[in-house]
């Protein structure tokens, strides 16, 4: 209706994004006001109110996105009714020998509930109530006990089930089970680097992470008795959630119905399951997927109105005059991922930059399952890193007063895990197959 | 006028909340329907006509029914790097402005459409054609429309609760600046 550039209308729109989504009001309003204002001044209002509607629709009756329901109501009820409680006792025992020990564990207990779980906040919390005060008791240093639990914490966001796999999945027109097989190793090589990165620091400095007491161990049979009760279970579930996908029975929206099932008849069996929990497993699965979905929604709409007004060409014309060759595009992406993810939440920054880039990374001839995934370790990064750090946000918030743990110490502790995301970023790029490879084997896929 | 106001308010916020202590329920319905379909097929060999869009329905009302009440305590997602660190006052101010600058116009729209796309189905009696079930469309798109317009009601109320928040805020300073004059 009006002749504005491309170039200008969508700059206009993407900065119109950032500047709202920064006055802090719920960002699906912001998103999908603009959405409509840019939509009704060039295309008029009909078909822009075509495109709101059948947009919001799409995402309500996506049958992959109705896996994100399931695997929240699956972590909730495995986090309320305490089933994972038994994890940190029995590792501790088993690894408390080594120097360093605790905070191994933390990563572990922190990947074995990243492969159950999936929802963020619920290991950070976890681990800081019961692992931080241990850790602080045996003397570890404050900064080595609160950057390995924000890290081992953080893993669900990668680790499958992972609730952000579920979401880049459609957005990107990706298999969600292609994704989970891609993102296994690169998740696992995260969390076994930072092991190795925890012992050598503590064989260097000992006194970083002292090993725990002769008296305080447990003769071996014992702690392989407690590890077994504790493990087992979890990995029941994590075998018959992932296993189902894997194998190809069960695209994951099923594999999640039955994980769900799975954990309510395993919640049952232990005597846990009551209607309190219930109830607040339901009420967080509705909370979780309606905000969600709600985002999900509106930036899909959004994204809609700026393809079609030409910003989709915009964005490929000026990611392919950056100089310096396909690496350097890659690179200045996953930078921008980056620093958005610092200051926004994660969920918008997946929702507008993954359809707006994807097609470029392909036209450039990378594969778009392995972009997606260095897309999804920048973004973990990016949990880490302050300002908007939801980890450094969740251990904040249920660290005591009288640990004496800093904000300071939270993010001078997650210096050097950063650095291993970075390193990890590195190994994917020189090989691929770091990435690809579990998927390429995947049945049925 | 006041009472007006009040019992508005007073509804919209029961509404809402009622319709969140149902809505929860869903997701164990969801749950259910989901397990279902996939034991019925790979335990049974008998897959269900109706699983597949029962649990898309299911799924959608869960999600655009929860929109309402979400916002009614702001659980919406948001960046807040900024707005953590104003103070009550201009939070309550920047709710307010956007509320009436963009949330009110963007989602009356969308009640509108959806109201729209509602009298249509049942008008032609409008049918899901993704399987061979053909279940009505209407109901799925009257749920869409309460959604919408739910979501509408709460903003209007929140609007109101902050407008009056923000009045007694003023008032607050107000009187302690004139204390302080004394």
């Amino acid at each position: 209706m009006i002749e504005i550039g491309e170039s200008v209308i969508a700059f206009l729109m993407l900065g119109g994004v950032i500047v709202g989504a920064l006055i802090g009001y719920p960002l699906g309003i912001i998103v999908g006001f603009i959405g409509v204002f840019s939509g009704i001044v060039m295309f008029g209002p009909i078909p822009t109110f075509e495109i709101l509607y059948s947009r919001v629709y799409e995402i309500l009756m996506n049958y992959s996105l109705l896996a994100l329901p399931l695997f929240i109501f699956m972590g909730s009820i495995l986090e309320v009714s305490g089933i994972a409680d038994g994890l940190y006792d029995a590792l501790y025992g088993a690894f408390g020998k080594l120097k360093g020990g605790l905070a191994i564990t933390s990563v572990i207990i922190g990947t074995i509930l990243a492969a159950a779980v999936g929802i963020l906040g619920a290991s950070v919390t976890m681990l800081t109530l019961v692992a931080l005060p241990s850790m602080l008791e045996r003397g570890y240093s404050k900064q080595l006990a609160s950057g390995s639990i924000m890290a081992g914490g953080t893993l669900g966001i990668l680790i499958p089930p992972s609730i952000m796999l579920v979401i880049y999945g459609p957005m990107a027109g990706l298999s969600v089970g292609k994704l989970f097989m891609a993102a296994f190793i690169p998740g696992f090589l995260l969390s076994a680097l930072y092991c190795v990165y925890i012992a050598i620091l503590c064989i260097f400095k000992p006194s970083l992470g002292p090993s725990i007491p002769e008296d305080k161990q447990l003769s071996p049979l014992e702690n392989l008795k407690k590890l077994f009760v504790a493990v087992f279970p979890l990995a029941i579930l994590i075998m018959s959630v992932l296993g189902t996908i894997f194998l190809g029975i069960a695209p994951p929206t099923q594999a999640a119905a039955i994980g769900a099932l799975v954990t309510v008849l395993m919640a049952i069996a232990y005597r846990k399951l009551t209607l309190d929990i219930l109830n607040k497993a339901m009420i967080q699965t509705v909370k979780i997927t309606g905000s969600v979905l709600f985002v999900a929604a509106m930036t899909f709409f959004f994204v809609g109105i700026f393809i079609r007004a030409g910003g989709g060409e915009v964005i490929t014309r000026l990611v392919l005059s950056i100089p310096g060759g396909r690496w350097a595009i890659l690179f200045t992406i996953l930078a921008i991922n980056f620093f958005l993810g610092m200051v926004m939440e994660w969920i918008g920054v997946v929702f507008i930059l993954v359809p707006i880039f994807t097609p470029v990374m392909i036209k450039l001839g990378f594969d778009p399952l392995w972009f997606a995934l260095m897309m999804c370790v920048a973004l973990q990064m990016s949990f880490l890193t302050p300002p908007v750090a939801p980890a450094i946000f969740y251990m904040r918030s249920a660290a005591k007063d009288e640990w004496g743990v800093s904000t300071l110490d939270m993010m001078k502790g997650i210096i050097p895990f950063v650095g291993i995301i970075i390193i990890v970023l590195i190994i994917c790029s020189i090989f691929p197959e770091v990435i690809l490879w579990l998927p390429s084997k995947m049945l049925g896929g | 006028m006041n009472k007006i106001i009040d019992s508005f308010i007073w509804t919209v916020d029961s509404i809402n909340n009622w319709i969140s202590s149902l809505v929860k329920w869903l997701s164990l319905l969801l749950v259910g329907i989901g397990s279902y379909e996939v034991l019925a097929r790979f335990l049974f060999n008998r897959p269900t006509g109706w699983g597949y869009e029962m649990f898309l329905m299911t799924g959608a009302t869960l999600n655009i029914l929860s929109w309402g009440f979400l916002h009614k305590s702001y659980q919406h997602v948001k960046v807040d790097v900024i707005y953590s660190i104003l103070s009550e006052r201009s939070r309550k101010l920047i709710n307010i402005l956007c509320a009436v600058l963009m949330h009110i116009p963007f989602i009356g729209l969308l009640s509108y459409i959806s109201f729209q796309k509602m009298l249509r189905a049942w008008k032609i009696g409008e049918v899901s054609i993704e399987t061979n079930w053909y279940p009505p469309l209407g109901p799925l798109k009257t749920i869409i429309f309460i959604g919408a317009f739910m979501f509408l009601l709460q903003t209007i109320s929140n609007l109101i609760k902050d407008i009056i928040a923000l009045k007694d805020l003023l008032k607050q300073s107000q009187n302690s600046r004139g204390r302080k004059n004394d």
